[in-house]
């Protein structure tokens, strides 16, 4: 899946933090890096088309010292709507996985403009890996290698568990959490069951102790999620998302978008592939 | 045929952003938080009307500044150098958004708003909806054309040259327009009203913007013009707009409340103006055997309104109450219902077109 990143790169203020992110990828296999810049083009966004040598030379510029440090590097600049150039850029090229730098978002702004972000997770038709770019997060130094699987036990989150599964031959022990609101209200016992029995489910199909469990009992999911990832100092979040067509699209899901929105790790999310 | 075409051709409004995507919704909104403001709160419209320097309403000028100044920064006209590439589309368009596009829109909105829906339209009134539709009229779209032009995968660096061509046409073109046909329709504007409408909303917010555009680039670069300042930038078109709406709607409450059905009655000549525009431009375009990457944007580009501009001059001249400034509105409303459905006609109509069309940026 990470032998093949498409990295969106939009020159702005963070892009410099999320190249610093490249060479941690390396642990997880990635081999091969497209960069994509894309010239937005829309509503109020006449595209800067005579800006496009420039960007072609900087991109080749990041390319030149990327081939450097031994990755097999593209590049691309394209002109259109940024999150669709994106999709169409990691389909036509194979790409496992589009990696994109993830600033705070307001929500207001995002509704007026929408976020490339946001666009990219509702849209996503392969897994997307966020790297918050906000100054204020300070992000692990080592290596991406402690994943943190996110899961309801839902359909939705197969893509995600099976992401995970495969990462652990990869990297440290990892961890599941799932919250739910059995230590909140009474009557919700046989949700505790089913999701236990699922991550029993999980634990049977690798090695014993590759993950360890954690399944708080209240509180907000996301926030318990980052909660925990900062306790336990996992470096990856892992979560899925609904399948993909255009109602569903708009219904990203709380907790995946509120990861989305919030993180301070890295963040995986993968489709629904079924 | 690409990905990106298929994802055109089946879900047109994933290759939107999420402002212009729901924009007919957000103007629905606009209609009811405005009405209810004007009608709960009066004072806040009626105290924001009142700031006035020389008869022009200042906050209405600051929000019509918003909408436009944007626009007019991220305009490269340096594009214009490309206008001899392929005359021939160039050609269609400007004759068709100059010399066809204001006159048939007169022709078609006299015909329906002051004959056919004169049973349920008073006269004076009807007068006032000709005056907005002739303002949409007079000037081709400046701003949803380039998300129009994506979605049928038009060349990006024609659609510029267009865009700016017809710009600078507007500069001098627009005043003439408005006034012929204003007249013709007995609807007396002064000259000096449609000069100072011109001054405040066309020329000024395109001075500023080349200015800003040549100023910065020069002293910031052009990564920190487009990655930060422009980001900067974005949200203040939609916020003027929305805010302008909802201003506009607390005045025309009483009007909507009426007469309910008047939005759609306008929205008929709109609605054919659009899809006729957009038949005379694409046809003589295929008749010319103009590649569909610059025809398809090129019909559209004269097919839908520069609205922005179209509701600012209605304000100016009309004021926020007139029926003129709600017909603005209602090419606001059906603006993207209707390119949508010329999106999927022009793509469905690719084949029309020579079939080996030249590589296109991006």
């Amino acid at each position: 899946m990470f032998e093949h990143i498409l990295v969106a790169v939009d020159f702005s203020p963070s892009w410099e933090r999320l190249k610093a992110q490249l060479d941690r990828l390396r642990v997880l296999g990635c081999r091969r890096l497209t960069l994509v810049h894309v010239i937005a083009s829309g509503y109020t966004q006449a595209p800067e088309l005579t800006h496009r040598d420039h960007y072609q030379q900087r991109l080749d510029q990041v390319a030149e010292s990327l081939r450097e440090r031994d990755f097999e590097v593209e590049t691309e600049v394209c002109v259109g709507l940024v999150a669709a150039e994106l999709r169409r850029a990691a389909r036509e090229r194979e790409a496992g996985v589009i990696l994109a730098g993830s600033h705070g978002h307001r929500i207001l702004r995002d509704l007026l403009l929408g976020s490339t972000v946001l666009d990219l997770a509702r849209q996503a038709d392969r897994p997307l890996l966020l790297a918050p770019t906000d100054e204020s997060v300070v992000l692990p130094g080592t290596r991406v290698c402690r994943p943190l699987l996110a899961t309801d036990g839902s359909a939705a989150a197969a893509g995600a568990e099976a992401a995970f599964l495969d990462l652990l031959s990869l990297c440290q022990p990892g961890l599941v959490v799932s919250v739910g609101r059995w230590a909140e209200h009474s009557g919700h016992d046989d949700e505790q069951a089913r999701i236990q029995a699922h991550v029993a489910e999980l634990a049977e199909r690798v090695p014993a102790g590759a993950f360890e469990t954690l399944l708080p009992g209240k509180g907000r999911p996301a926030e318990e999620i980052a909660r925990v990832a900062e306790e336990r100092a996992a470096d990856l979040i892992i979560v899925g998302k609904r399948g993909h067509n255009p109602m569903v699209d708009l219904l990203l899901g709380n907790t995946a978008e509120a990861v989305c929105r919030n993180a301070r790790r890295l963040v995986l999310l993968v489709p629904d592939m079924t | 045929m690409t990905a990106m075409q298929e994802d055109s051709e089946i879900f047109p409004a994933q290759g939107m952003g999420f402002f212009e995507r729901y924009l007919t919704v957000w103007v629905a909104l606009c209609i009811i938080a405005g009405v209810t403001l004007g009608q709960f709160l009066p004072v806040v419209p009626e105290t924001l009307a009142r700031w006035e320097y020389a008869s022009v309403s200042i906050p209405v000028a600051i929000l019509i500044w918003a909408m436009i100044y944007p626009m007019m920064v991220q305009i490269d006209f340096s594009a214009i150098l490309g206008v001899r590439r392929e005359p021939k589309g160039l050609a269609v368009t400007t004759t068709v958004n100059w010399l066809i596009k204001p006159f048939t829109m007169f022709v078609i909105a006299w015909f329906f708003l002051m004959v056919v829906f004169s049973p349920w339209i008073p006269e004076d009134l009807g007068r006032e909806y000709l005056a907005g539709a002739i303002l949409l009229g007079a000037a081709p779209c400046t701003a949803m054309v380039f998300v129009w032009s994506y979605l049928t995968r038009g060349d990006a660096a024609y659609t510029l040259v267009q865009v700016a061509v017809n710009d600078i046409i507007m500069l001098f073109a627009f005043a003439p327009i408005v006034v012929l046909l204003l007249g013709m329709s007995n609807i007396v504007v002064p000259w000096d009203t449609v000069a100072l409408s011109v001054l405040l909303y066309i020329v000024i917010p395109f001075s500023a913007g080349y200015l800003t555009r040549v100023v910065l680039i020069r002293r910031k670069g052009v990564e920190w013009f487009d990655n930060v300042f422009l980001k900067r930038l974005a949200p203040v078109t939609p916020i003027g707009l929305l805010v302008t709406l909802v201003l506009l709607f607390a005045f025309q409450g009483e009007t909507i409340l009426n007469n309910p059905l008047h939005i759609l009655l306008i929205s008929v000549p709109l609605t054919i103006q659009t899809f006729l525009i957009f038949y005379i431009a694409y046809r003589w375009a295929k008749a010319w055997k103009v590649r569909h990457a610059v025809a398809a944007p090129g019909a559209m580009i004269g097919a839908s309104n520069f609205f922005e501009l179209a509701v600012a001059a209605a304000i100016a001249m009309f004021g926020l109450q007139s029926g003129a400034a709600l017909a603005t509105v209602v090419g606001v409303l059906v603006e993207v219902p209707l390119m949508l459905a010329l999106v999927r006609i022009a793509n469905r109509t690719r084949h029309w077109f020579p079939a080996h069309e030249a590589p296109q940026p991006g």
